[in-house]
């Protein structure tokens, strides 16, 4: 039964992601990319990477989407279409084709010839999983095991905001009409319903990293989808100038994870060495400070604004 | 051992993205054809973690998180630039989007 629901999905998978390739409008492309991502979310629940799933869902699916469409809403009638219609060149086409059926046929070929020696850094992380501070292996891996890549990270994060808001600066911000005005009453109604809702579960599923699938990444990722649910709703609004208390919330997660690493190699000779004790309260601090700062990362590219104030209504 | 329907998708998504990336010249399709291709490669490590005996193996998972928050940073930041360059593109009516 789950066999043929696997090929079911494998199928859609497939065929969404031709679809997405090949259409020709770009806004299509763009519902079908999201699509897929909620796809893959229940692929990858389906490879028993629960956490994964979350992540995709939240992130991959919710927010790029958002993201994608705010941009599509950007460009004007003419940048939506035009290049959409003169694709590349027939030959060129057929080449590209050929090349990418080759390609994706040497990565079958290799993905199912390669035979498994399982070991390594995964056997090592289950087995120490007590030391790590969470039952939960993966963010134990994350945070514990694998911190430096979880800090850079962060950083990449940080960068790509950085850079994002040096591209917009000279986008003059101004809200537009169409972005004030609701014209259903409906909007406002939901959002104050939801918000809250969203709100929580995002706050649950970082602390639910500790024991049980979720984490920074995606309580972060949901509660920007809350923010984002209060900018649509007019509840927040972008502003073109930085708060220090948002520049603040934006480096606490890097910033408590480097101070955590560091003010610690006293007591335990090396970086990013935590003490057995404390180490579920410090997990805790890290999670929440990372999701904090995901978060309004995560919204600030969405709005593509510096800062953000509360509206009026 | 029969081929996992999986392994499958995996190949076909990087192959899919590789094509579109190629043959769809517009700049927002080149940004999903990327994430599409990513995906692929996600897949394929979420296959690989598969091998542990005793439950998947976390370490690949982790990275996978990683990098997906890593993808949509960088995603993030290209239509930052899209913008920017329809933006340019428009304060300089002589010129033609090539």
């Amino acid at each position: 039964m789950m066999a043929l629901f696997d090929v079911v999905l494998v199928f859609t998978l497939v065929l969404l992601a031709w679809r997405c390739v090949t259409v020709t409008d770009v806004f299509r492309a763009i519902v079908v990319f999201i699509v897929i991502g909620l796809l893959l979310g229940l692929a990858w629940a389906r490879l028993e990477a629960p956490d994964l799933a979350l992540a995709e869902t939240a992130i991959g699916a919710g927010l790029l989407g958002v993201l994608l469409l705010g941009t599509w809403r950007a460009l004007d009638a003419g940048e939506r279409h035009a290049c959409g219609h003169h694709r590349a060149p027939v030959p060129a086409r057929w080449l590209a084709g050929i090349g990418s059926a080759g390609f994706g046929l040497a990565m079958l070929v290799a993905l199912t010839s390669l035979d498994g020696h399982p070991g390594g850094a995964g056997e090592l992380a289950l087995n120490n999983l007590d030391a790590a501070g969470t039952e939960q292996p993966v963010t134990a891996v994350l945070l514990n095991f694998r911190s430096y890549d979880t800090l850079l990270e962060m950083g990449v994060v940080l960068m790509a905001l950085i850079g994002a808001l040096l591209c917009r600066a000279a986008l003059t911000y101004q809200p537009r009409a169409e972005d004030v005005t609701v014209d259903t009453p409906l909007v406002p109604v939901l959002v104050t319903a939801f918000a809250p809702a969203v709100l929580l579960m995002g706050v649950y599923l970082v602390w639910a990293g500790t024991h049980s699938p979720g984490g920074a990444f995606q309580g972060g990722a949901t509660l920007a989808g809350a923010g984002v649910l209060l900018v649509l709703g007019g509840r927040l609004h972008g502003v073109p100038h930085t708060a220090l208390i948002t520049r603040a919330l934006l480096i606490l997660g890097t910033v408590v994870f480097t101070a955590a690493g560091l003010l610690l190699i006293p007591l335990e000779g090396a970086f990013m060495a935590y003490p057995a004790d404390f180490i579920y309260p410090i997990m805790l601090v890290i999670e929440y400070s990372l999701a904090l700062s995901i978060a309004l990362s995560l919204l600030l590219l969405f709005t593509g604004t510096h800062g953000l104030r509360r509206g009026e209504s | 051992m029969g081929v996992d329907v999986f392994a499958i998708a995996a190949a076909a998504l990087m192959a899919l993205g590789f094509y579109g990336f190629v043959a769809q010249p517009h700049p927002l399709r080149r940004i999903l054809a990327i994430n599409i291709f990513g995906n692929g490669v996600f897949m394929s490590m979420i296959l690989i973690a598969r091998w542990l005996p005793d439950g998947p193996d976390t370490v690949p998972h982790a990275m996978v998180i990683t990098g997906l928050v890593i993808a949509v940073s960088a995603s993030a930041f290209g239509l930052a630039l899209i913008r920017r360059q329809a933006l340019n593109r428009r304060s300089e009516p002589g010129s033609t989007d090539d």
